[in-house]
């Protein structure tokens, strides 16, 4: 499965059956197992690359970045060893939101960051087909536009929820903020998200209209984070 | 860290009830995360893992050899050592002689310095005989009046070429006339 994976970009990768796996596989990656290693590369480095690639809107910068906050997790596995305490997710995508960070004021510095050529046509690459495609690269495009126009806190929280999939407690921890608090940044985003959208006339309820009827579902079901 | 937290984080969360009226907009992030997760190059993984992997190799080394490099015997306390070891008697060697030699100095200074010190002005003007400095400026001024001549002034002017005038040879009288 995980082999599979590999090979094709597009299949998510596959879950570590529990804590006792993930815990295993951080021992062996830091006693030098190269398996393990690449097994944990290729558990979070989308995640890590799609956090990345969202905010800095640039494929190479995505990559080196993805590549640089691995090597310094590499670097602290191997240098001061690491006992799973369920902290191994907020500490990666710390590392990574710092990295980024740190990257966009960089940036900031030498000049207004740019939008990668090739991101703009990603959203057609996977899942569709025909007329629907161009509409979900408008729809896409429009998402990315309104995400530039709302504050920094209220993105950090929908790119750290939806590109990193992080849990509304992973994100507490991670931002050191209540859940609370995160949950009405979230929500107030969101409904700021749908808004710019909705102003710009671009129509959302039959693009998501699949996900979203499984997310109700859920919602309704009473599930919390 | 729960079997079904490690599930929900690796996938997608699940919307919270409070989220309903946003579900859309949720579903949309979702989707365009997926774009964002697929976009990523199939041999990116490969990279980082050759980049990154001689770092974890470090880790595979003997225990003992890390232990080493990590415990009190640093890479500061080991120079120090070796310092210490070769370098103490050529550093006590060293020391001697510049003692010897800065005491060789201060004894020259105190034999040279007296004669060598520059004089004071106080010490210039008292070798100076203010009652002489008068008679010759009298005598000057006296030898003006008179038109007199170098010799009147008791200066010897033999060494004074012939060739020379009157008015060269005596100078102070010119000087003299023209005052």
């Amino acid at each position: 499965m995980r082999e599979s994976s590999a090979r094709n970009p597009s299949l998510p990768p596959p879950p570590p059956a529990d804590s006792v796996e993930l815990s295993t596989l951080l021992q062996r990656a830091s006693k030098g197992d190269q398996g393990a290693w690449e097994e944990l590369l290729q558990l979070y480095s989308r995640r890590v690359y799609a956090l990345a690639r969202s905010r800095l809107r640039n494929d190479h910068l995505a990559e080196e970045l993805t590549q640089s906050v691995f090597c310094t997790v590499a670097s602290k596995l191997a240098t001061t060893g690491y006992t799973e305490q369920g902290k191994f997710e907020p500490w990666l995508f710390r590392v990574a939101i710092n990295r980024i960070r740190d990257h966009v004021r960089s940036m900031q510095r030498r000049g207004p960051i740019g939008s990668d050529a090739a991101l703009e046509g990603v959203a057609a690459a996977p899942n569709t087909t025909g007329a629907a495609s161009q509409t979900d690269s408008d729809v896409m495009q429009a998402l990315r536009g309104a995400m530039e126009s709302i504050g920094d806190a209220d993105r950090q929280v929908v790119e750290l929820r939806h590109q990193a999939g992080l849990s509304f407690a992973q994100i507490a921890e991670i931002l050191d903020e209540p859940i609370g608090t995160l949950l009405a940044r979230h929500h107030r985003a969101l409904r700021k998200l749908k808004s710019i959208l909705e102003s710009a006339g671009v129509s959302i309820s039959g693009m998501a209209a699949a996900d979203s009827s499984t997310q109700i579902k859920s919602a309704r079901s009473g599930v919390t984070p | 860290m729960s079997l079904s937290k490690h599930e929900s984080s690796s996938e997608f969360q699940p919307l919270p009830h409070d989220l309903a009226d946003v579900a859309d907009m949720d579903a949309l992030l979702q989707s365009e995360a997926r774009v964002q997760r697929s976009s990523m190059p199939a041999d990116l993984v490969t990279r980082i893992a050759a980049v990154s992997s001689p770092m974890l190799q470090q880790a595979g080394e003997p225990v003992l050899k890390l232990h080493e490099a990590s415990s009190e015997e640093t890479l500061g306390s080991r120079r120090q050592e070796r310092a210490r070891a070769s370098g103490s008697a050529w550093k006590h060697r060293r020391l001697a002689w510049a003692g010897l030699a800065m005491a060789a100095c201060a004894a020259i200074a105190v034999l040279v310095m007296p004669s060598a010190k520059p004089r004071r002005a106080s010490d210039l003007a008292s070798n100076i005989d203010p009652v002489a400095e008068m008679d010759l400026l009298i005598a000057a001024v006296d030898a003006m009046d008179q038109h007199a001549t170098l010799p009147a002034l008791g200066i010897d002017d033999s060494s004074i070429p012939e060739a020379l005038s009157d008015e060269d040879r005596s100078p102070l009288v010119e000087i003299g006339g023209s005052l």
